[in-house]
């Protein structure tokens, strides 16, 4: 099992203040994150850009040292026994990189089954199985320079199994992956974890993928664990904190402004208006499901021309979650 | 280790066959050739093909013409193995495969030896391009010792991978790959006697060069080449040499492993 707690990481930066002059910047990357991947389990982390997910990831798969924290994998301490943990871990990264453009798939397999020490037959075998896995058998021996952009996500996706790791950190592995090889990929990550029970670590910006795959997610922001749960936790929270509206309406009279902005008040909602094609138009962002009350106050003094309830993102459930955090912090 | 030296030399080799860059290859024969041939106009034009009694007292020789081409053919192998493998981290790191290399229990030094090992073989194949354009400038071995040049060649490789240990992590640290390698490779240049002997430099610069092993391989090698000496009459030469690598080495290997624990977070700022 992989347990992780209070993991830290600050990136100090010098910044140049005159020809001269330069002064040090420390960005505080993960400000404590606990998580927890047991065997077979397929865990979510989410977050918005800059939240910390990919600093996590590379903690956790070595790469970066936390400067506070610890982990256990399977019992090894993440910094002391790094060198016995990278045989058991592997991460992949969404895009085309972390793959040599001048070789073609099977060496570039081979050279990295080389580094794991993996015995020459086996080394084979496995290539073989993982270039037929993703999809790349026909065009194996051609240098990956001359590769699509998904071609060389697939080849990634080989190259981070090649050591057969126990955990597995996947950062946005679908990430543009045709359809078919995407939904390929969440099957054989399922397999993954299901049949050979391999703990898997997922970034996604699709709440589909999460959902599908996910046994249990962290939401983080900041650096900061804001959330935690199974996926059906998070989707009612995703369902309830980021209701959008929008109404087109004939009429906004002061009479009605002042009862729609005091019931706004008492949701602690949001709204903008503006005028357009001779009547109104608002929108309105609320952490709770008010459709119904909406439209009872509205229709009791104007028209109302049509009426949306948005489809909640998840990206909207995450910037919610991190102002009410923000909120509370203030307010603490 | 020996097969991180063996993968990824093999990776290199692949590479270097699949997309060798000629025009890099070209520009290394042409500055090589250049030199020389520079050097052969101020030899023969404006000093007649004379020598002082002071060169021949500091160098051992009268062979102006051979001294000098010694100096460039050695000039040429410290560029190119010194030079591309202290580039070797800092381009896979531009090339966005570092992480999946030390994701890997990838063995430092096993991956800058196999970078080494390559270069050594590519470079040596380029030396030889170069001795066969530069040959009408008349490099002659009246009396070479094969031993100890040999040896010479075996100290000096190690010494040139220690170097480039230490360039390579500081390429790494300040994410600079031109600035260091031009300063670096000038200053080699000036010090080191490429073209004329090290003590022609004032006193203080003396003092400088003579803490960089090339300026012994040099005059190691020429004594061998030109001169014929063994390795014993050049034992206090060879001595410092084994002693400069080995000190070089060790601080590379301390840098290196401090430098690459730091080197991901590097890519972020």
């Amino acid at each position: 099992m992989l347990i992780a707690k209070g993991l830290k990481k600050n990136y100090i930066s010098k910044e140049k203040n005159g020809f001269f002059r330069s002064s040090v910047k420390t960005i505080e990357a993960v400000k404590g994150i606990d998580l927890t991947i047991e065997p077979g389990k397929i865990v979510g982390l989410l977050g918005l850009n800059g939240a910390g997910k990919t600093t996590t990831i590379k903690m956790l798969s070595t790469l970066l040292e936390p400067d506070e924290g610890s982990c256990s994998v399977d019992g090894l301490d993440l910094v002391k026994d790094a060198f016995k943990i990278k045989h058991i871990v592997n991460m992949i990264a969404g895009g085309e990189r972390m793959v040599y453009w001048r070789l073609t798939a099977t060496e570039n397999l081979e050279y990295f089954g080389k580094l794991y020490n993996i015995p020459k037959n086996e080394l084979k075998n496995r290539i073989d199985g993982l270039i037929e896995f993703v999809g790349l058998k026909e065009r194996a021996n051609e240098p990956v320079e001359k590769y699509s952009k998904g071609m060389k996500q697939r080849l990634q996706i080989a190259r981070g199994l090649i050591n057969d790791p126990k955990y597995l950190f996947m950062d946005e592995p679908t990430l543009g992956l045709d359809a078919p090889i995407a939904r390929d990929l969440r099957k054989f990550t399922k397999s993954l974890a299901r049949e050979k029970g391999k703990g898997i670590l997922l970034t996604s910006h699709y709440i589909n993928e999460i959902e599908e795959l996910c046994d249990y997610v962290y939401i983080i922001d900041q650096g900061l664990k804001i959330m935690e749960g199974t996926p059906k936790e998070i989707a009612s929270i995703v369902a309830n904190c980021t209701n959008q509206y929008k109404i087109k309406m004939l009429d906004f009279s002061e009479k009605l402004k002042s009862q729609f902005e005091t019931f706004l008040r008492t949701v602690q909602s949001d709204y903008f208006i503006e005028a357009a094609d001779g009547g109104y138009e608002i929108d309105v962002t609320s952490h709770m499901d008010i459709q119904g009350e909406l439209i009872a106050l509205l229709s009791q003094h104007t028209k109302i021309i049509s009426f949306a309830a948005m489809e909640p993102k998840l990206e909207d459930a995450i910037i919610t979650l991190s102002e009410v955090k923000a909120y509370e912090q203030i307010h603490a | 280790m020996i097969n991180h030296i063996l993968s990824t030399a093999k990776r290199n080799l692949t590479m270097q066959t699949r997309a060798y860059p000629i025009d890099f290859f070209i520009s290394k024969l042409l500055s090589c050739f250049f030199t020389i041939l520079g050097a052969f106009f101020m030899y023969n034009i404006v000093f007649k093909g004379n020598v002082s009694i002071h060169f021949i007292k500091f160098s051992g020789t009268s062979d102006y013409m051979s001294f000098a081409i010694l100096g460039c053919f050695t000039n040429l192998f410290v560029r190119g193995t010194f030079l591309n493998v202290s580039r070797s981290f800092i381009t896979e790191m531009r090339e966005g495969t570092l992480d999946s290399l030390l994701i890997s229990p990838v063995n430092y030094m096993g991956y800058l030896s196999g970078n080494m090992l390559e270069q050594t073989m590519i470079t040596s194949g380029e030396l030889l391009a170069a001795m066969i354009i530069t040959l009408p400038f008349g490099l002659r071995f009246p009396s070479i010792n094969v031993v100890s040049t040999l040896l010479c060649i075996s100290i000096t490789l190690i010494s040139l991978f220690g170097m480039a240990i230490i360039l390579s992590g500081i390429m790494v640290y300040f994410k600079d790959t031109y600035l260091s390698q031009n300063t670096v490779f000038s200053v080699l240049f000036l010090t080191t006697g490429v073209l004329f002997p090290i003590q022609y430099l004032p006193s203080w610069i003396q003092v400088f060069s003579n803490l960089i092993p090339v300026t012994y391989s040099l005059r190691i090698l020429r004594n061998s080449v030109l001169v014929g000496l063994d390795i014993v009459s050049q034992a206090r030469d060879f001595i410092t040499l084994a002693l400069l690598s080995a000190i070089y080495f060790a601080v590379g290997v301390l840098l290196i492993n401090k430098i690459m624990k730091k080197a991901p977070e590097k890519q972020f700022i």
